[in-house]
């Protein structure tokens, strides 16, 4: 199956007051054709750098980025033609719903402009009803007093409702989710993500989407990515990963999440996500890791395929118990 | 292993000091907030001991050595001589004094007053002292600074105390109202509802939580508006308000000199570049502040 | 549309209350003022009769309520400001012959200090962090530190002997049946005296650029800074994405948020250029309203100092409504909490 996100080897970094923030250190990453795919890792690993890199909205300063490839639908986004062939293939979901929208036009002007851009010749009406068709699609009662409302008269869920609808107004191949029911009600967000869950297997699209909610993600994607600290740690198939996780940082955030079987309190993972500024020159996690060895200190590991499948895990521990299989 | 000790409980003891030290590191790495923070001690210096520094102190007064008069800068007259033959460096020097001396008097009116009534009015939320007070600065601030100013100056007498609680009568309203935003906006904040359901008084809310969050922005704002009120006080004094003659002052050395523009042009320019250096200054210095105070918020 | 109505109709009256307070607040002063002005503007020579005539005349006899109302009734009735004891006649004649022109030099300044930027703050933070930039915000920050009357000066002095396109001080002479308002380049549009409105403009530049030049700078700092800040706002990332065109992207989805921080600081532009104005027009001989209100406020005469405070009162409260609701108006947020 064709790729059609493929990341080589990004590298962010900011520059801040107090020196420079290595937030990515490396990292490759692809989506093919149809895939759903999950990214997870603990708030402040980079996993936002990474989704606005792919969509090519990372601006450079404060940000600094290199990177080998950046490729949507197998063309590099690099260059002019490159970044307009990103806006005609991905469209992106936003964290926090209150401020995706602006918050000086009406809902209908921001659909309008996008619409606009799409097809630009079209009359009034045909424009309005593809704008209610789009807020139908996400079940939005009274589409047309919310066309005519500006981002503040609506709830949190009734935007992001729309930000997603927004989001699917173009028929594009690749949708990316950045926390799309963090700023939500625990009550919105399943439906939320049944709703994005249903729209892209509904429209064939493939997802990158990126979660707390990891029953969610177990629920609707194919294959997960687990980060930590800016570097990828795990990959396989969602399926793989939940029933055995590898990495032992992919293990605790496992067990980090509350069971409904489960007794007693979820287990947490003791520690903090290390500084960005001068981070430890060995594995990222080992300071918080119960296998740590002296290996794990010196030298970073790097991912290694496991087994036959497409299972990929960066570390020493985890490789060593595999090879000795 | 005892030193290790003692710096960590260096640290646990002075954390107000470290941020301290935090501050100063992130606020002398930046060279323009320095180079403000030199310009305000060098003003400062000029201010105190400014009849040591010039060379010709005695050329503040009317002294007349018409034989030097009009004469172009040089090594001894660093920005010449004016029409009577004085020492405009001399006299731009002593000219510093009461500039700082009415942004002095300002704010030491205006701050105190205008914070007090904003913490009145902020304190008293929604009652009649709020609405009162709201009244009160905007009748304040209906007029413009300068024509507020100028019209008190007038009124009583025209010399630089009255030209300074001019300015002062325009100016404390501001200071109302930030005082004023900032405690409304504190106390909707969550952490003052909790204090307040713990059951410690308003009055030590106001001073513990309050405060020091206050005191930073007060100032920040104070630095910023030395340079503005030496920026009034020089347009003032330009229109013939304030100092009187033959005390020299920054604004009216400038407009005595513009008659004689362009041949004798330092009369008028030097001490122009001298109010444009001192607010400058005192404006670097001010953004600096707010650089590293607002990081420390963050 | 009723709900904007009504918040207009508040803030008028709330503009009118505060402006009737302003004015009792003068009187109170006027009248604490040490010495007699009726006095001492009759001179020396002048009988003990004459004078306490002339203050009977004036008011100055009655109690402080009274004479504030009176006055009151003067202006909202005949839209007569009292006598001018300076000048010696109606102070609303001195008005309208001062004013005008004034106000045409104020309005010009406020227009250019609005557009210019505006203007440079855009160009500026879309060219964040190059040499334009740079170039833009060093000379920012010299407009915003230096007085009014040093760029006053320094244009003096440019062209002072140049005998170029744009004079300095004097205006070009409207004849007589062209004088509709005073206000000598909007006279001479309205009697459709075009070379007649491309002098007085160009008489207009230079003081206009040196009452306006400090808050322009300053202007164009708050422009630039609330658009850098609003460019990596989330909802323009996410009207990129989903593909608004750039052009748009710009002028709609980036400006209108941007515009409100600097609407907001915009009032406080216009009374330093009102302020700016009294030096500007000593520097340039304009006899304008600002050389009249120096007079008259050096001269402590009561009814001119009265006139002058509410003039500037009113058009300061004015700018400053108009400030308000095109606030309201750019940001639903404030609109709609107010209607509230």
């Amino acid at each position: 199956m064709a790729e059609i996100l493929k990341i080589e080897n990004l590298s962010v970094q900011y520059q801040v007051y107090e020196g420079v923030l290595e937030v990515i250190p490396g990292l490759s990453l692809h989506v093919r054709e149809g895939e759903r795919v999950g990214l997870i890792g603990e708030t402040g690993c980079g996993k936002t750098t990474v989704l606005k890199a792919a969509a090519a909205v990372l601006h450079c300063p404060p940000a600094k980025m290199q990177v080998d490839t950046i490729e949507v639908c197998g063309m590099a986004t690099n260059s002019r033609a490159g970044v307009k062939n990103v806006r005609k293939n991905v469209s992106m979901i936003f964290q926090d719903p209150s401020t995706a929208l602006n918050p000086t036009l009406k809902i209908s002007t921001q659909m309008m402009d996008i619409l606009k851009s799409q097809f630009p010749k079209l009359s009034r009406a045909s424009y309005t009803e593809k704008m209610m068709d789009a807020l139908r699609s996400v079940s939005m009662p009274a589409p047309e007093r919310v066309l005519d409302s500006y981002p503040i008269q609506l709830s949190g869920g009734m935007r992001q409702r729309v930000c997603i609808s927004m989001a699917l107004m173009k028929d594009t191949r690749l949708i990316i989710a950045d926390e799309p029911t963090t700023a939500l009600d625990v009550t919105i967000e399943e439906q939320i993500l049944e709703l994005l869950d249903h729209l892209v297997q509904e429209k064939k699209k493939s997802l990158i989407i990126v979660s707390h909610a990891l029953g969610a993600i177990r629920k609707i994607t194919d294959y997960v990515y687990v980060m930590y600290a800016g570097n990828i740690v795990e990959y396989g198939t969602t399926r793989e990963v939940f029933q055995s996780p590898l990495h032992p940082y992919t293990d605790g955030l496992l067990a980090a999440t509350p069971k409904l079987t489960g007794d007693g309190i979820a287990d947490g993972i003791a520690g903090d996500i290390p500084r960005y500024i001068n981070p430890p020159k060995g594995c990222r996690f080992a300071d918080r890791c119960p296998r740590a060895s002296a290996q794990c200190r010196e030298q970073a590991p790097t991912l290694q395929p496991i087994g036959s499948g497409e299972r990929l895990v960066a570390c020493f521990a985890a490789q060593k118990e595999a090879k000795a299989l | 292993m005892a030193k290790t000790h003692s710096t960590l409980e260096a640290q646990q003891y002075h954390p107000k000091l470290e941020m301290l030290k935090r501050s100063w590191y992130k606020f002398s790495k930046n060279p323009m907030s320095m180079i403000g923070l030199i310009i305000v001690v060098l003003v400062f210096c000029v201010t105190a001991f400014c009849n040591v520094i010039a060379p010709f102190a005695e050329d503040a007064g009317i002294i007349t050595h018409m034989s030097e008069a009009f004469q172009g800068p040089s090594l001894k007259h660093l920005c010449g001589t004016d029409d009577y033959g004085r020492d405009v460096f001399s006299r731009m020097l002593i000219g510093f004094r009461p500039s700082m001396g009415i942004a002095a008097i300002v704010l030491l009116i205006s701050v105190p007053l205008g914070v007090f009534l904003g913490l009145l009015a902020g304190y008293y939320q929604g009652t009649l002292v709020d609405t009162v007070i709201t009244r009160i600065t905007e009748l304040f601030m209906s007029v413009p600074p300068l024509i507020l100013a100028m019209v008190v100056c007038c009124m009583f007498t025209n010399n630089y105390v009255f030209c300074a609680l001019g300015i002062a009568v325009a100016w404390w309203p501001w200071y109302t109202r930030i005082t004023y935003n900032l405690v409304v906006s504190l106390t909707n904040e969550l952490y003052i509802t909790y204090t307040e359901l713990s059951g410690i008084g308003m009055l030590r809310i106001i001073f513990s939580e309050m405060l020091p969050n206050l005191v930073s922005s007060i100032i920040t704002k104070m630095t910023l508006d030395t340079g503005s009120i030496i920026l009034t006080a020089s347009s003032m004094s330009y229109v013939g308000l304030g100092v009187q003659p033959p005390t020299p002052s920054l604004g009216s050395m400038v407009s005595d000199g513009v008659s004689y523009l362009p041949e004798y042009w330092w009369l008028s320019v030097m001490p122009a570049v001298a109010v444009i250096v001192i607010v400058m200054g005192f404006n670097l210095l001010g953004d600096g502040l707010t650089d590293v105070l607002s990081v420390e918020e963050k | 549309m009723k709900k904007s109505g009504n918040m207009i109709l508040k803030k008028i009256l709330h503009m009118v209350f505060i402006l009737l307070l302003l004015s009792l607040i003068v009187f109170s002063f006027i009248r604490l003022i040490p010495g007699d002005p009726v006095k001492s503007s009759l001179g020396p020579l002048a009988s003990e009769d004459t004078i306490a005539q002339y203050r009977h005349q004036l008011y100055f006899d009655r109690p402080l309520l009274v004479q504030w109302f009176h006055w009151l009734t003067g202006v909202v009735t005949r839209g007569d400001f009292g006598t001018s004891l300076y000048t010696h006649r109606a102070v609303s004649l001195d008005i309208a012959q001062y004013l005008p022109k004034s106000l045409e030099l104020c309005a010009l300044a406020a227009l250019l200090i609005l557009v210019l930027g505006v203007f440079f703050g855009t160009l500026a933070a879309l060219f964040k962090n190059t040499w334009v930039d740079n170039l833009i915000r060093f000379i920012t920050y010299l407009g915003v530190v230096t007085p009014a009357y040093a760029f006053g000066i320094v244009f003096l002095l440019i062209f002072a002997y140049g005998k170029g396109a744009f004079p300095i001080g004097g205006f070009p002479t409207i004849p007589a049946e062209f004088v509709r308002t005073g206000a000598p380049a909007l006279d001479c549009l309205l009697s459709g005296q075009f070379a007649l409105f491309v002098k007085c403009m160009q008489s207009y530049f230079l003081p206009c650029i040196s009452v306006a030049i400090g808050s322009i700078a300053y202007q164009a700092r708050i422009h630039r800074s609330s658009m850098v800040e609003n460019v990596n706002a989330d909802y323009i990332a996410f009207a990129e994405v989903a593909g608004v065109s750039k052009g748009k992207l710009i002028c709609k989805h980036l400006m209108k948020p941007s515009f409100i921080p600097t609407l907001t600081v915009y009032g406080l532009q216009v009374a330093s250029l009102l302020g700016n104005a009294f030096i500007i027009e000593n520097i340039f001989r304009i006899n304008g309203f600002s050389q009249y209100a120096l007079n008259v406020i050096l001269n402590k005469d009561p009814y001119g100092i009265i006139a002058v405070t509410i003039i500037f009162g009113i058009i300061f409260s004015v700018v400053n409504m108009l400030v308000d609701i095109g606030v309201a108006m750019l940001d639903p947020r404030i609109r709609l909490r107010g209607g509230q």
